[in-house]
C-alpha cells in the first residue's frame, strides 16, 4: 500500500500504463489487431469490383463508399446504394469508360475474373483460385467475415455470460442452483458437434455463425463471473454500500460488476481466438457462412482439394488463421497480466 | 440537535439475537435508549455481542440469524416513529444511510476498490439525499474538507489503495455523514490504528458529530477510547447488557464486576505507560 503524499502528484505506480515497458511481441500484435480490424471495416475500399469515385452519364458515383457504409451494424441498413451499381448484372468495368478511381486490388472476392490457379503477379497479386477468383480479394473479405464474427460473438457470449454469472452470483440460492445447472448442460454438449447441428439446421450465414458461436461459448465467462461475484459480495464493502442505503441490483452493477470487467474482458479475448477458430472449422466443413462467401476456412478447403497440383494455394488462409488466433491469445494473455493485481507493482515487465 | 431532547432517538426493548448454526444467543434481552445528539460508548470482551448488535440496529446481519426484540427509531421528527424491527426491507433501505449511518472496523476494506473515493462519497450523496452529479461532487469535497483530509480536490481522485489507514477511516466518517443521517454507528473505528493516529481519528470522531448534532453509538472494547468520546457506556458481557452509566461515575462501587475489569485493565496500561514514559525522561 502507498500513502498519499499531499505534495507529490498522484500517478500510477503499476506499470500496467506504462507503455515502454510492453514488449515487442505484445506490440506488435496490438499492430496487427487495429491492421486486421481496419482492413475488415474498410475491405470494400481495398478490393471490390466497383470503383471508389467514378463518373457514370455525367454523375458522380461512390459505389465502394457505400458498400462500406452498408456494413455499419444497425444503421448501414439504410443506406442505399445508387441505382444502376445496385444491380448485379451491371458490370462497372465494362459500362464505365470515363474517370473512376478502383480500389488497390479492383476484384470482387466472388469475381470470376481470370483463369484458374495464376501464380502472384502484377495484375493478381497472390495469384487466383481454382475457379479464376482473386486470392487476394478473397483473404481481405475473409478478414472481414472472421473479425465480425470473432467480435460479434464474443460480445454476444459476454453479454449472455456476464448476465447468467450475476444472477447466479448476486442471489445466490435457487438462481444460483440454476444458473449452474444451465452453464454444466451447456458444457455437456460437445460445442463443436452442436453447433454442427443447429448450423444444419438453420442453413448459412454471418448471423447465424455468429450467433450460435456467441449462444453456446458463454458458459465460461459466466463462471467467471461467478466466482468473482461470490467471492467479492462477502467483501467489507458490500456490507458499507449496503449501510449506506444502495439497493442489492444497484451493488451489483455498481460495486461487484467492476470488479468482474476484468476477467470477462480476458476470457472474451482467448475465446475470440476460439471463435475464429471454430467458424473457419465450420467453413471448412462448408457449413458456415456459406460456400461462395469467401472465408479464410473455405478458403483453405478449396485449396486442400489441390494440395497435390497447387501446394501453394494453402499459404495465405493458414498463416491468416494462425496469425489472428496467435494475435487473440497475445493480447489475451497481456490483459490478463496487465489487469491482475497482484502484479500490477512492476510485476509485469515483461 | 433536532428535537426535544426528552424523546429518545432511538429505544431498543428486549433485542435478542441468536444464530441457528450457533448453540447459546449472542444477545440477550438487551435495552437501552439513546437521545439526540448524544453519544453512548457500548464497552465489552471480544465476542460479547458488540458488532451483532450494531447489525441488528442495522439490520444486516446474516440471513441465518434470529431476532427478537423491538428497536423504535424516532429519527429527527421527519417521520412518525417506527420498530425497525417490523419494517418492510424497503423501508430499511431508506432509513440506512439517510438516518442511521455506519462506520466500519476495516476502513480501507469498507471502500470499493475500483471507484475513486470522491465518487463514493458522491454516490451516497446522490442515494441518500437525490442530488445532482455535480452538486453531490462538490458536497463530496466538503465532507471531505469536514473531516480534516489534506487538498480535497486532489483526494476526491485517489483510489482506495492509495490511502493510509487513517485517511480511509476519515473517508469512512464523511461516507457516514454524507447522508446526513441523525445516529452513526461506529464499530471499532480505531481498533486497527496505532495510538497517535487514534487519537486524531477520535478527535476528528467528536468534531464533526458535535458539528453536525449527531448522536453516536461508539462500539470499542476499549474504555479509555470510550473516554475520549462518549458522555454515557454501556457495558456488555456475554450477551447482556450488565451496566448503563455516565462515563464520569466508572469509579462508583456499584459498577458491574465486568465494568470494574475494563477500567482496571484501562488503568493497567496507562500504568505502565506511565512507568515507560518515566524512564523515558
Amino acid at each position: 500500500m502507498t500513502t498519499l503524499n499531499p505534495s507529490s502528484p498522484m500517478v500510477w505506480s503499476d506499470g500496467s500504463t506504462d507503455r515502454s515497458h510492453r514488449s515487442w511481441l505484445v506490440r506488435s500484435a496490438i499492430a496487427i489487431a487495429i491492421f486486421l480490424v481496419l482492413i475488415a471495416a474498410f475491405a470494400p475500399l481495398l478490393a471490390w469490383h466497383q470503383p471508389i469515385v467514378c463518373r457514370y452519364q455525367g454523375a458522380l458515383y461512390f459505389p465502394a463508399v457505400s458498400d462500406t457504409a452498408n456494413r455499419i451494424p444497425i444503421v448501414g441498413g439504410w443506406i442505399q446504394k445508387a441505382k444502376p451499381f445496385r444491380f448485379p448484372s451491371f458490370d462497372a468495368r465494362t459500362e464505365l469508360d470515363a474517370f473512376a478511381v478502383w480500389p488497390p486490388v479492383p476484384f470482387g472476392p466472388m469475381e470470376l475474373i481470370a483463369d484458374a490457379n495464376l501464380s502472384a503477379s502484377t495484375t493478381h497479386w497472390l495469384g487466383t483460385d481454382d475457379r479464376g477468383r482473386d486470392i487476394l480479394s478473397r483473404m481481405i473479405h475473409g478478414a472481414a467475415i472472421s473479425v465480425q464474427v470473432g467480435v460479434y460473438a464474443m460480445l454476444l457470449a459476454g453479454f449472455v455470460g456476464v448476465l447468467v454469472g450475476t444472477i447466479a452470483g448476486f442471489y445466490g440460492g435457487a438462481a444460483d442452483w440454476m444458473g449452474c445447472r444451465l452453464i454444466e448442460m451447456m458444457m455437456c454438449f460437445p460445442a463443436f458437434f452442436l453447433i454442427l447441428a443447429v448450423m444444419v439446421w438453420i442453413g448459412n450465414g454471418v448471423s447465424g455463425v455468429i450467433l450460435v458461436i456467441g449462444l453456446t461459448q458463454w458458459t465460461g465467462i459466466a463462471r467467471l463471473v461467478r466466482a468473482e461475484f461470490l467471492s467479492s459480495r462477502e467483501l467489507d464493502f458490500v456490507d458499507a454500500a449496503r449501510s449506506y442505503g444502495a439497493k442489492g441490483w444497484y451493488i451489483a452493477l455498481r460495486h461487484l460488476l467492476p470488479g468482474a470487467i476484468g476477467p470477462t474482458l480476458v476470457a472474451m479475448m482467448f475465446g475470440m481466438a476460439d471463435a475464429i477458430l471454430l467458424e473457419a472449422g465450420l467453413s471448412w466443413l462448408g457449413l458456415g457462412v456459406g460456400s461462395e462467401s469467401p472465408t479464410w476456412g473455405g478458403m483453405l478447403r478449396d485449396a486442400f482439394d489441390q494440395i497435390r497440383t497447387h501446394p501453394g494455394l494453402m499459404i495465405a488462409p493458414c498463416a491468416a488463421i494462425f496469425v489472428c488466433v496467435l494475435c487473440c491469445h497475445i493480447l489475451g494473455e497481456q490483459l490478463r497480466r496487465s489487469l491482475d493485481p497482484r502484479q500490477s507493482f512492476g510485476g509485469n515487465r515483461s | 440537535m433536532k428535537t426535544a431532547i426528552e424523546q429518545p432517538l432511538i429505544e431498543v426493548t428486549d433485542l435478542s439475537v441468536r444464530y441457528k448454526r450457533g448453540q447459546a444467543p449472542v444477545l440477550r434481552d438487551v435495552s437501552f435508549s439513546m437521545n439526540c445528539g448524544e453519544s453512548i460508548a457500548l464497552v465489552g470482551d471480544s465476542g460479547c455481542g458488540k458488532s451483532t448488535l450494531a447489525m441488528s440496529l442495522m439490520r444486516l446481519l446474516p440471513a441465518d440469524a434470529a431476532v427478537r426484540g423491538s428497536i423504535v427509531f424516532r429519527g429527527d421528527g421527519e417521520f412518525e416513529p417506527m420498530d425497525l424491527m417490523g419494517v418492510d426491507e424497503r423501508t430499511m433501505q431508506a432509513v440506512r444511510g439517510k438516518h442511521i449511518a455506519m462506520v466500519f472496523q476495516n476502513s480501507v476494506g469498507s471502500l470499493d476498490p475500483v471507484m475513486r473515493v470522491g465518487n463514493q462519497i458522491a454516490e451516497v450523496v446522490r442515494v441518500t439525499q437525490g442530488a445532482d452529479r455535480s452538486t453531490a461532487h462538490k458536497m463530496a469535497i466538503k465532507l471531505i474538507e469536514r473531516v480534516g483530509l489534506p487538498s480535497p480536490q486532489r483526494l476526491a481522485q485517489a483510489w482506495p489503495h492509495e490511502l493510509s489507514g487513517g485517511m480511509a477511516q476519515r473517508v469512512g466518517l464523511a461516507l457516514a455523514l454524507a447522508g446526513n443521517p441523525s445516529l452513526i454507528i461506529a464499530d471499532e473505528p480505531t481498533s486497527a490504528m496505532d495510538a497517535n493516529v487514534q487519537s486524531q481519528i477520535l478527535e476528528v470522531f467528536r468534531h464533526a458529530c458535535r458539528q453536525a448534532g449527531v448522536a453516536l453509538l461508539l462500539i470499542t472494547h476499549d474504555i479509555c477510547v470510550a473516554q475520549a468520546l462518549a458522555n454515557r457506556v454501556c457495558v456488555l458481557d456475554r450477551g447482556s447488557l450488565v451496566d448503563n452509566r455516565p462515563i464520569d461515575k466508572l469509579d462508583s462501587p456499584s459498577c458491574h464486576a465486568a465494568t470494574k475489569r475494563l477500567v482496571d485493565a484501562a488503568r493497567l496500561k496507562s500504568k505502565a505507560f506511565t512507568a515507560i514514559a518515566g524512564k523515558m525522561v
